[in-house]
């Protein structure tokens, strides 16, 4: 198999570019950090991406599923996934041997709005898994801080041991130039000292002005409908609050239709739409 | 080529029933010897009479539990099996066998056997899932071969055997048969999962369930199709139960459509 | 698209001699059996065949087996250009990544194992269905596996003269569709006059030429009558049809969609025989030999309980009215605001297929009606 020198193969968008997995570095009991390179350091070069763009990871006989990229945009010489360990691709690739090689397609879709919110205030808040394609704004955040306003980072899982990126955490919690909340829905082993209930409950702890701010935002379903109704109390506009949507994908090319939100493509359009563009859209949240 | 030891123990395992799936395996022939290079195949009742202790890696069994023994030897192989499948309409819908639930045991006892004093049942036919726990289902009377397959190679290989959550329409409209529920038949394709390719379709035969119902089967639209292409309640009633009659869904949907005490 | 590769003229015996016109011409119904023997000779041949009462596209061999008279197919040719069943790819298990895209083989081994295709007799609907596609499926990128089927296949189109059951081609306006066919073929008599539109279409006429002969002006005027007398004989069956995206915008909680729902099975018979719908899944699937397989992608239906389902177990339509609701939506409400078109071409098949008599027309008449 030959590589074209594009990453997006604009002829044939099926196209896989092979890169080793690196290491496997466990998060959580079913979630795990996995750093990859491309083979072809040529195409390891051109590699780059938006923060909250997504890229089709392949292990053939198995399946290919989407997974928001999860490293720095600004670190080239591999990248990172964060996976949680749900079904048949992703049982399998809590298995593999570092070295083993594997597919992908993309990185696909349109990411936060990096440029957009150049200078501004930036609310981040993330459920779960929903922190992973949130990770690489943050990144770029403190990697670049003088080109963003303040930064707001309010984080919910469901317990303790779920949470993601704990080293991180804990150095974000002691930045002052970052303000950093975290909640967890409960803690049955006690070992959390911080806030308990489901990420709405930081609102309280946390003071968000409406001005110059925008808020990006990704989580599971059922966690929009709350957060998106305490921004709107705050009084964020609709334009300026970012959701990531998550929807089965089969293609990532717009062929498929798995992903479809009303007329728009989560794999093309989205996945991050602002909430806006979400509300036109029938049956988004 | 892996070792005999390093080799999956798979064993067949039969209930109550005609052992047809299992004859279906073995009418896999080419792919037979190909699946046997890759397991370590230690009981088949149809091909051989060794008996082996467990424990297994894959145990397959077919038909229904009847009986307090059967109900027993179940659960034994269930403690020995790391995963357990049922294997065909016996075992995961009752099949056949079911058409007796609701009927009278003793009088189906007398008509059966004459004098019935020494056969000891259970009242009703239900799936092997009803009783212990099943980690797959292969559906169909019999099976289909290529599902058959395409479950083992998934298995073999550390894949998830994928679901076909869908009805025997789809498989159907893809052979281009000639619907038979627009021709006025009485066709259960539409409420049934998918799996044997359409096989009753294709050779002009409506379907009768062999499959089992699909998720989230439209059972009341079946029931008024069925009606309104003129069936009386006992033809549908009869079409229904034929394999699925310990299919409670079903059930209580002809049941509160027909009001039929017998059920 | 549908122009023939250079390499594709050097294959084909053709007679270089003096390019016909583009004037129309005349095929005698007799000449078929001759024309289809002689296309076997460079291209597989498919076309409608009888199917007991019915009628279906398959592989012809013989012109006999051509059935021009036939009404409608129960799949339309879009199968020939997304397969059922398509193989995107093959592989090997090995740690290392060995993967084959049927795509990038040589010229000789691509999915068509080197071989040209010709569909005859194709009707409007159809061929609007096939624009349809070209346009849906290259909205962001080319779906290179039709592309590439696309680029292979010759269209001889066949223009209905009257209507068929359960069809409103006149409402949708593709009954006078020509748009994708190669050549267009209407019937006269003991005749096909036969319209030239493209260049790959006289490529056609070229190797065949000495069945066809050149129209005559009555002949042609007679066809011209025969077209414009269809805006008499097809009754326009959903007027105003163009208003159904804009009629959408309200009703989508209506309660239409759960009686419906109550009837409807969820079954995707309606979406499969549909030539405008196209989704797909995409399983990998491993040979018994345990280390080759392939992906294969397979026609889906947004009518199934998992299309919308995802890992964890939510499912954004997990009811059958949402999925009923869903598909209308998807064609006359969410395609004309992605390409401005609308995504039916008024066929009639999925009424015809329809195991609960859900009927197409009657549903579009209530949303027109507002009675969602
Ligand atoms: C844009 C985007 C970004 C994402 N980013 C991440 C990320 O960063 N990290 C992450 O961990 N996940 C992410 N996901 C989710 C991830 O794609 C899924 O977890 C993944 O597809 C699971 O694949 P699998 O083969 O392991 O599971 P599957 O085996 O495909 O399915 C697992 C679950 O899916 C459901 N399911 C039921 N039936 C079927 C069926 N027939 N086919 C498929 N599924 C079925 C069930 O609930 C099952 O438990 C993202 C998804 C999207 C759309
Ligand atoms: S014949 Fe039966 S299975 Fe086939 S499409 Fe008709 S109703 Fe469905
Ligand atoms: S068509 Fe129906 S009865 Fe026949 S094999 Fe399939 S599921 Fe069984
Ligand atoms: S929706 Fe029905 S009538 Fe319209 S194109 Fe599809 S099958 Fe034909
Ligand atoms: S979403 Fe449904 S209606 Fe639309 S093209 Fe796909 S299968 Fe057809
Ligand atoms: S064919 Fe009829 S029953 Fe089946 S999904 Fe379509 S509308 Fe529903
Ligand atoms: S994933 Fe196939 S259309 Fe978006």
């Amino acid at each position: 198999m030959t590589y074209p020198v594009s990453l997006r193969h604009e002829k044939n968008a099926y196209q896989y570019n092979k890169a080793r997995l690196v290491r496997i570095t466990p998060q959580t009991p079913d979630t795990n950090l996995y750093t990859f390179e491309y083979v072809d350091p040529g195409i390891q070069k051109q590699f780059t991406f938006t923060p909250g763009q997504f890229i089709l990871l392949s292990i053939f006989g198995y399946g290919e599923a989407p997974f928001g990229i999860c490293s720095s945009p600004n670190k080239t010489d591999s990248f990172d996934l964060c996976i949680r360990s749900v079904g048949k691709l992703t049982n399998v690739l809590q298995n593999l041997n570092p070295d083993s090689v594997v597919g992908f397609r993309g990185p696909f879709g349109h990411g936060w709005p990096m440029d957009e919110v150049k200078g501004k205030n930036i609310v981040i808040i993330g459920g779960g898994i929903g922190l992973v394609p949130l990770r690489p704004a943050i990144l770029d955040v403190i990697e670049n801080r003088d080109n963003y306003g303040k930064l707001q980072i309010m984080y919910g899982a469901r317990c303790p041991e779920e949470l993601l990126f704990k080293d991180e955490l804990y150095l974000w919690g002691n930045r002052r130039d970052i303000e950093y909340v975290a909640t967890v829905d409960r803690d049955d082993e006690h070992c959390w000292a911080g806030n308990i209930g489901v990420v709405t409950v930081l609102f309280d702890r946390i003071n968000i002005s409406p001005k110059d701010t925008y808020a990006l935002v990704c989580g599971p379903p059922i966690m929009y409908k709350f957060v998106l109704r305490e921004l709107e109390k705050i009084g964020l506009p609709d334009d300026r609050v970012f959701l990531s949507l998550e929807r089965r994908m089969k293609c990532g090319v717009g062929h498929c239709s798995h992903c479809l939100v009303g007329s728009k493509f989560v794999c093309q359009d989205g996945p991050v739409f602002s909430y806006a563009e979400v509300k036109a859209q029938r049956g988004a949240v | 080529m892996p070792t005999e030891k390093s080799k999956p123990v798979v064993a067949f395992y039969g209930l109550t029933c005609c052992a047809g799936c299992q004859l279906e395996v073995l009418n896999l022939e080419e792919e037979l010897l190909e699946i046997l290079g890759h397991i370590n195949l230690v009981q088949f009742r149809m091909g051989s009479s060794a008996k082996h202790p467990g424990p297994y890696d894959v145990c397959f069994v077919e038909g229904s539990v009847t009986n307090e023994a059967e109900l027993a030897h179940l659960k034994e192989l269930r403690e020995k099996s790391k995963v357990l499948v049922a294997l065909g309409a016996c075992a995961t819908t009752g099949g056949v066998n079911a058409l007796r639930n609701g009927r009278n045991i003793e009088e189906l006892k007398q008509s059966v056997y004459g004098d019935a004093s020494h056969v000891r049942t259970l009242p009703q036919i239900q799936p092997l899932k009803e009783y212990v726990k099943v980690d797959y289902e292969l559906q169909g009377c019999p099976i289909a071969g290529d599902e058959f397959i395409e479950f083992l190679t998934a298995l073999l290989t550390g894949g998830e055997p994928s679901e076909k959550n869908y009805a025997v329409c789809v498989e159907c409209r893809l052979k281009e048969n000639i619907c038979l529920m627009k021709e006025g038949e009485l066709c259960l394709g539409p409420i049934t999962r998918a799996g044997c390719g359409a096989r009753c379709p294709s050779v002009g035969f409506p379907c009768e369930g062999c499959w089992g119902p699909v998720p989230q089967a439209n059972v009341e639209s079946e029931i008024n199709m069925f009606s309104q292409k003129g069936a009386s309640f006992d033809v549908v009633v009869r079409k229904f139960r034929m394999f699925n009659a310990s299919m409670e869904d079903f059930m209580k949907q002809l049941k509160k459509r027909l009001d039929i005490e017998w059920l | 698209m549908g122009l023939l590769p250079e390499k594709v003229l050097n294959e084909w015996v053709i007679i270089m001699a003096p390019r016909s016109t583009t004037s129309p011409l005349i095929l005698k119904k007799g000449d078929i059996t001759p024309f289809i023997k002689k296309l076997t000779h460079i291209l597989t041949v498919y076309g409608p065949v009888a199917k007991k009462t019915q009628f279906v596209f398959d592989e012809i061999s013989e012109g006999s087996q051509l059935r021009l008279d036939y009404d409608t197919t129960i799949l339309p040719p879009k199968k020939y250009f997304i397969p059922p069943q398509e193989e995107m790819v093959r592989f090997s298990l090995s740690p290392q990544l060995n993967i084959t895209s049927p795509l990038e083989e040589s010229e000789e081994a691509t999915l068509w194992n080197g071989k040209r295709f010709v569909i005859v007799g194709i009707h409007s609907c159809d061929l609007a269905a096939i624009k349809f596609h070209d346009k849906i499926l290259t909205q962001v990128y080319p779906d290179p596996y039709r592309t590439h089927r696309r680029e292979r296949g010759i269209i001889i189109g066949l223009n209905c003269l009257t209507p068929c059951e359960e069809s409103f081609c006149k409402s949708t306006m593709t009954l006078s569709s020509t748009e994708g066919a190669d050549l267009m073929l209407t019937e006269l008599h003991d005749s096909y006059y036969v319209d030239v539109l493209t260049e790959t279409g006289q490529l056609v006429i070229d190797y065949t030429k000495s069945l066809f002969s050149s129209a005559s002006k009555e002949q042609s005027k007679s066809v011209e009558q025969l077209l414009t007398s269809r805006e008499d004989t097809f009754p326009d069956l959903i007027p105003e049809f163009e208003k159904l995206p804009e009629r959408l915008q309200v009703g989508y909680e209506g309660e239409m969609w759960a009686r419906l729902g109550n009837r409807c099975f969820g079954c995707g018979a309606c979406t499969l025989v549909c030539p405008t719908c196209f989704c797909f899944d995409v399983k990998d699937r491993v040979e018994l030999d345990l280390n080759q397989g392939s992906r294969v992608r397979n026609w889906d239906s947004c009518q199934l309980v998992d299309f919308a389902l995802v890992a964890g177990g939510h499912n954004f339509r997990p009811t059958i009215p949402s999925r009923v609701r869903f598909r209308i939506y998807h064609k006359f409400w969410i395609e004309p605001e992605q390409i401005q078109v609308i995504g039916c071409v008024g066929c009639g098949r999925c009424t015809r297929t329809c195991p609960a008599d859900i009927d197409m027309i009657e549903l579009l008449t209530d949303i027109q009606e507002g009675g969602t």
